[in-house]
């Protein structure tokens, strides 16, 4: 930082600016023009003082900060560790990677990934529209469902979870019209999460 | 207010260590909080949306592991849920101190740099002694502006002392947001 002057206005005359929007004299107004020490200064303040009184108002109620510190209780952490990755093992478009992935006559992608013991079934369907149906069905690897009723999967753009659906008894679940974008997705049941990072769904196009 | 970094503090969250991860929350709450409020959305829009981003937060944080660009993500992850809560309210907000512009065109641009500035203010303020963070949010955040008599009387000096204090304060926040790496 360059500092142009050795005698700085008063930092309760840059506060009285900032705060009350008290006018400088002339003298301080030209000091102010160069000297980036002082602009630095009324600059925090005019920030601070633009938070102004509804900084307080941003204070999360007790009961919402409760709900999320509860979130991070030694146990629930402790399930991070069991997040696992799943593993592609079988897609049906891809062998023509290099062609439209939507071809002539084909109006459905399938894929399969594993994990550990268990199988995710994945179906994708493009509407007229462009939008896509996205279906799944999580199976353990003998073809049992999964037996926890809390059972859930969540649709993760990018990090942001945008949409969750519980499983049926059968390990189903759907997300129908949803744009053509990168997403992955993150299975939730029976203590274990298991994560499919980063489909990239295309149409026809491409696009 | 802990000195761990984000990243020590994530790394310490998937150790099991819940006291991490309250810090976590703690540094970042009012930042989080405030941006459905900036945007324009009532109460529950802005209580559900704090929600979701922790829970987000939570759910990635194995994937934020590596990243020391918490901030930034957490305020790019609840924008794209303020954008998604007024899309659903079909209209816009009545007061939006956000535009749309800010969030179609470039998120990680002015709103993202606004909203550093105040983190750092909010940062550095946690950073002061108890009696200069009391001096300092009665300068800044009470409305009508107290009269300096009063802080005085609240801090159990004299009012011929608390202009001294007053601006030992300001000088104070100054070299902790300088510190801190505020830009303006």
């Amino acid at each position: 930082m360059s500092v142009k002057y050795d005698n700085h206005i008063a930092i309760s005359r840059l506060f009285e600016r900032a705060r009350t929007k008290t006018e400088l004299d002339t003298a301080s107004q030209t000091h102010l023009a160069g000297c980036d020490f002082c602009r630095e200064r009324l600059s925090w303040m005019e920030s601070a003082s633009a938070l102004g009184a509804k900084e307080t108002s941003y204070e999360p109620p007790k009961t919402l900060m409760d709900n999320v510190l509860g979130l991070g209780r030694a146990s629930r952490l402790k399930q991070l560790r069991n997040f696992i990755v799943a593993s592609l093992t079988f897609d049906s478009f891809k062998d023509l990677a290099s062609l439209p992935v939507r071809a002539e006559g084909v109006a459905a992608r399938q894929m399969t990934y594993e994990a550990e013991e268990f199988e995710i079934g994945l179906w994708l369907r493009w509407s007229e529209d462009r939008t896509l149906t996205l279906t799944g069905q999580v199976l353990s690897k003998t073809g049992a469902p999964i037996k926890d009723s809390s059972a859930q999967v969540d649709l993760v753009i990018d990090g942001d979870h945008i949409k969750t659906s519980s499983l049926s008894p059968w390990g189903e679940f759907s997300f129908p019209d949803l744009p053509q974008t990168k997403f992955g997705l993150q299975v939730s049941f029976m203590g274990r999460v298991l994560r499919i990072p980063s489909i990239l769904l295309v149409d026809e196009e491409g696009s | 207010m802990t000195n761990r970094s984000d990243p020590e503090l994530i790394a310490a969250c998937l150790n099991g260590d819940s006291g991490a991860w309250e810090a976590l929350v703690q540094r970042y709450k009012r930042l989080i909080y405030s941006i459905p409020f900036k945007w324009g959305l009532p109460r529950e829009d802005a209580m559900e949306i704090f929600q979701a981003v922790w829970l987000d937060c939570f759910q990635e944080l194995h994937s934020l592991r590596d990243v020391d660009r918490l901030q930034a993500w957490l305020v790019r992850i609840a924008v794209r849920k303020c954008y998604r809560f007024a899309e659903n309210r079909r209209g816009a907000p009545a007061s939006v101190e956000l535009t749309e512009t800010d969030l179609k065109e470039d998120p990680s641009a002015g709103l993202v740099q606004r909203l550093e500035q105040e983190q750092v203010i909010r940062d550095g303020i946690g950073k002061l002694s108890p009696r200069c963070k009391q001096v300092i949010e009665a300068l800044f955040f009470e409305e009508p502006l107290p009269s300096y008599a009063a802080i005085a009387a609240r801090l159990g000096l004299s009012a011929n002392s608390i202009g001294f204090t007053r601006d030992r304060c300001l000088e104070r926040l100054g070299t902790l947001l300088g510190e801190l790496g505020y830009e303006y």
